[in-house]
């Protein structure tokens, strides 16, 4: 078990430099967070041209929601998915990795991670915005198993 | 034989241009990918807009939009990045010592670029055309294609000045590439018309070519649309583009120049892994 969470850990921390690509972390900070908000607000400007404004209706939330969570799925795609890929044929390092004494899976999972927790910070942003410029509204029921009545405006937004 | 300065160099645009566009058919699948998957991106918005009523010249707008990605995709990767990846590889020494100005080679790695861009984009718009059934005005084919030309040569322009910054940024070139997908999408009015940012955020954004480009380009697609959706008159951008040209043009060789003079100094230009 203290192997495989050191393992998770180091796998981890070497995910963040090479997503990083061990350059400047403003830069690349910058980077994450700007374009999961770019690639959602040219939805929203493409709203807006149409409706001149009118946010708070649901066909906004449901695509503004789609859009932040489809973020997800590409970094699967084009992520998650590229980790065997990438270790082999561009850092030709998975040779080594495979015959090191550790949990292979567990190497890839703390590499995965790195870039879910990437995509979350882009997707949990996304939607801080959406509930701070637009009329997004959040209903927890579904979470909570009570009635409609936890509407949040700032802090967390979503979705009638 | 005795040749000229100038015939060496133009050979030199061939030499580099070449490999562009044979290796960009080399593998048909390639061909297939490049035309087809843009188009999907685009039906994605096509679909929004018909789901909205929006009127129907904003499908149009799209399949422009999507087909003119192919070419800041291509400015981004295979233009700016592109004499960082010769340093990877290593063929950047060889440049360098080649007898003929760095300019020719940037000049070839553009004229490559954007045969090959320019036939995905026109192979986009087409099926784009065909799928969606929009139509597209035609009445001033020669205004059309002066926009064209004016909007491609500050593109590049713009292209060859950022492959030498690119080379100073170093790693830091991928992520730079990477900001300037989505967010240029958003302030260069892709899928929407620029004018929808405001005034100054749009002229702001004036500095990317395509951003005048694709709005002219626009408005003579679609001449009914009249001033609702056009950001400045036609001939206003053409006159603004063709500054642009001599800008990026002339940019291009201080930002060459600077990036050789830093290299000299420092001793890193061609050293890989920096």
């Amino acid at each position: 078990m203290r192997n495989d969470l050191r393992t998770f850990k180091n796998a981890a921390w070497l995910g963040w430099q090479m997503e990083a690509n061990w350059t400047d972390p403003f830069l690349f900070a910058t980077y994450s967070v700007v374009k999961p908000l770019a690639g959602t607000l040219i939805l929203v400007f493409m709203y807006l041209v149409i409706t001149s404004g009118e946010t708070g209706v649901a066909f906004f939330s449901f695509m503004y929601v789609g859009n932040a969570l489809y973020m997800y799925v590409a970094e699967v795609l084009f992520g998650v998915t590229w980790v065997i890929h990438d270790d082999r044929e561009h850092y030709m390092t998975l040779k080594q990795v495979y015959i090191a004494p550790i949990n292979f899976h567990t190497y890839i999972f703390g590499r995965a991670a790195v870039k879910i927790a990437i995509t979350t910070v882009g997707v949990l942003l996304t939607l801080v915005l959406g509930s701070s410029y637009s009329e997004l509204t959040l209903t927890l029921a579904p979470l909570t198993g009570r009635s409609c009545s936890h509407r949040w405006r700032s802090a967390s937004p979503a979705y009638a | 034989v005795t040749e000229t300065w100038l015939l060496r160099n133009l050979r030199a645009v061939r030499g580099r241009a070449y490999p562009r566009i044979v290796g960009a058919n080399r593998e048909p699948s390639w061909v297939f990918f490049d035309i087809v998957l843009p188009l999907l991106t685009v039906a994605a918005y096509a679909y929004i807009y018909k789901f909205m009523d929006a009127p129907k010249e904003f499908v149009g707008f799209v399949i422009l939009g999507g087909a003119m990605t192919a070419f800041w995709l291509n400015i981004l990767w295979s233009m700016a990045s592109q004499l960082y990846w010769e340093k990877e590889t290593g063929n950047l020494s060889l440049f360098m010592m080649a007898p003929i100005s760095r300019m020719s080679i940037l000049a070839g790695m553009a004229v490559g670029g954007l045969f090959f861009t320019t036939l995905r984009a026109a192979s986009t718009m087409i099926i784009g055309i065909v799928v969606f059934g929009i139509t597209l005005s035609l009445s001033d084919p020669l205004m059309l294609i002066l926009v064209f030309i004016v909007t491609m040569i500050a593109l590049y322009g713009m292209g060859m000045m950022f492959a030498s910054l690119y080379l100073v940024f170093g790693r830091e070139a991928y992520h730079v590439s990477n900001l300037m997908t989505e967010p240029i999408y958003l302030a260069s009015g892709f899928y929407f018309p620029v004018k929808a940012l405001g005034f100054w955020a749009a002229a702001g954004a004036s500095i990317i070519p395509i951003t005048l480009g694709l709005d002219a380009l626009r408005q003579l697609f679609y001449p009914l649309t009249g001033e609702q959706y056009q950001f400045l008159p036609v001939t206003v951008e053409v006159a603004i583009l063709a500054v642009l040209c001599v800008m990026f043009i002339g940019l291009s060789k201080l930002s060459l120049d600077y990036m050789e003079k830093l290299g000299k100094s420092t001793g890193r230009l061609t050293l890989r892994w920096q």
